[in-house]
């Protein structure tokens, strides 16, 4: 009888065959018992706030909307002594005067009415109301002016401020920061690590703030008022609770108005306001 | 016998290699890396006979975007590795610390010299040719053969009698 295989070459298929068995069985074994069957994705972001906001008018995703119930509103009468004249117009034929109730300003013609108080006529010096068949008459508060005025006045006399060199400033009681020192840093972003040196705090595995570890004399920083030791909670009200967040408060820095630090000093959390103009 | 055992080890080899769950290692070097708060996300994993092909990843360094990986092949015969690293685009923030845009990056390892990587770094008309080198006590030196045409690099190194190097413990 003729022999269809040689017997020698099917042993080595089935010893190579056997090899390969072996290792299919060792890798089923070791990816069932080792290796991981999904693959690691960053985190999704859909949680992240807006960078700055003091006020959210928004409605929270999932917060059922109830309607609010109309405030219920006592109507009372409102006295004369409630408005202020702030000015009149007079011609022979045309009356116009500008009264302030509250923080709203009203311009009356002749013959339209506020709170009830009918303009009825003016002089140069005084305005004549009617309500309810009883006349009123009020006129300017001679001492008191109003802000507006005075701002005005102010705004007209004072010559234009000059631009201050400082790359951080004091206005109106308000720390101003200078868009250019900002946009400096954000060209040599190696500067910022020589005039500033952070490092993480964690509680765990969770980052709870940025201890700052030095600060450069004379630099930008310590013209922002941060000092050693301090730690960066918060930037405009977003708490830094991963480098996610620290880097993207960098990343939209220069597009910001206004910066709020929030910092712990001395187991005091505080806040430093700042203007970016 | 001698065949014998040949052609088994020969043929256990290579099926050790085509055979193996290469996505799934993959997976686990994905899980070692996240350990270090390294992420490739969105990427597209193909294997290869001897190898991976990952495509258009977006690599993050502790939740920060660095850069952009159009393609990533990784060959394997376990006695020689080699991992090419084709179109990386740097994110724009990353620039300010490598004022690369767009690279290409190439990393080898032996059984021949088990503690070093090669590494060529091509960017523009430039390549840089390096060899990292793990030392004892877990520092790692990376040693550079020609600066000059990544001028850049050198504010980051410092230079002995052998030339530029970097030194780092990990």
């Amino acid at each position: 009888m003729k022999q269809l295989f040689k017997s020698e070459g099917f042993q080595y298929a089935i010893y190579a065959l056997g090899a390969v068995a072996v290792v299919k069985l060792l890798w089923f074994i070791v990816t069932l018992i080792l290796l991981p069957s999904t693959t690691q994705e960053l985190e999704s972001q859909g949680d992240i706030k807006p960078l700055y906001y003091r006020l959210s008018l928004a409605k929270k995703d999932g917060e059922a909307i109830k309607p609010k119930p109309k405030p219920v509103t006592k109507k009372s009468a409102t006295p004369i002594s409630a408005l202020v004249l702030l000015g009149i117009y007079k011609s022979s034929d045309t009356v116009v005067v500008t009264v302030q109730k509250g923080s709203k300003t009203t311009v009356l013609s002749k013959g339209e009415a506020i709170s009830g108080f009918t303009l009825v006529d003016a002089t140069r010096k005084e305005a004549f109301f009617e309500k309810n068949g009883k006349n009123y008459t009020l006129k300017f508060k001679k001492k008191k002016r109003s802000a507006a005025a005075k701002s005005m006045i102010s705004t007209v006399k004072t010559p234009q401020k000059e631009e201050p060199k400082a790359d951080i400033y004091e206005d109106d009681g308000i720390k101003v920061v200078k868009r250019d020192m900002i946009q400096d840093y954000m060209k040599k972003p190696k500067d910022i690590w020589k005039d500033i040196g952070i490092s993480e705090i964690k509680n765990g595995k969770d980052i709870t703030g940025f201890r700052v570890r030095f600060v450069r004399k004379d630099s930008g920083f310590e013209k922002l008022g941060i000092k050693r030791g301090d730690i960066i909670l918060a930037i405009n009200g977003e708490r830094l609770d991963s480098y996610q967040d620290a880097f993207s408060a960098y990343k939209n820095i220069q597009t910001i108005e206004n910066l709020t630090l929030t910092i712990k000093r001395k187991n005091q959390e505080m806040e430093l306001d700042y203007e970016i103009k | 016998m001698v065949k014998k055992i040949l052609i088994v080890i020969v043929v256990f080899f290579f099926s050790l290699i085509i055979l193996a769950p290469k996505e799934r290692l993959f997976f686990l070097a994905e899980d070692k890396l996240a350990q270090n708060e390294i992420i490739i996300s969105n990427e597209v994993v193909n294997s290869t006979l001897m190898g991976l092909n990952i495509s258009n990843g977006e690599l993050t360094l502790k939740g920060i975007s660095v850069a952009k990986i159009e393609t990533m092949d990784i060959f394997s015969i376990l006695f020689y590795s080699s991992i090419d690293i084709e179109n990386v685009i740097l994110d724009e923030a990353s620039r300010g610390m490598i004022p690369l845009s767009e690279f290409n990056l190439s990393l080898s390892h032996s059984v021949l010299s088990p503690k070093s990587l090669a590494l060529v770094l091509e960017h523009g008309s430039n390549e840089v040719e390096a060899k990292i080198k793990f030392l004892d006590e877990g520092k790692v030196r990376i040693e550079v053969d020609d600066i000059n045409g990544s001028s850049w690099l050198k504010p980051m190194m410092q230079k002995d009698e052998n030339g530029w190097y970097y030194e780092t413990a990990i």
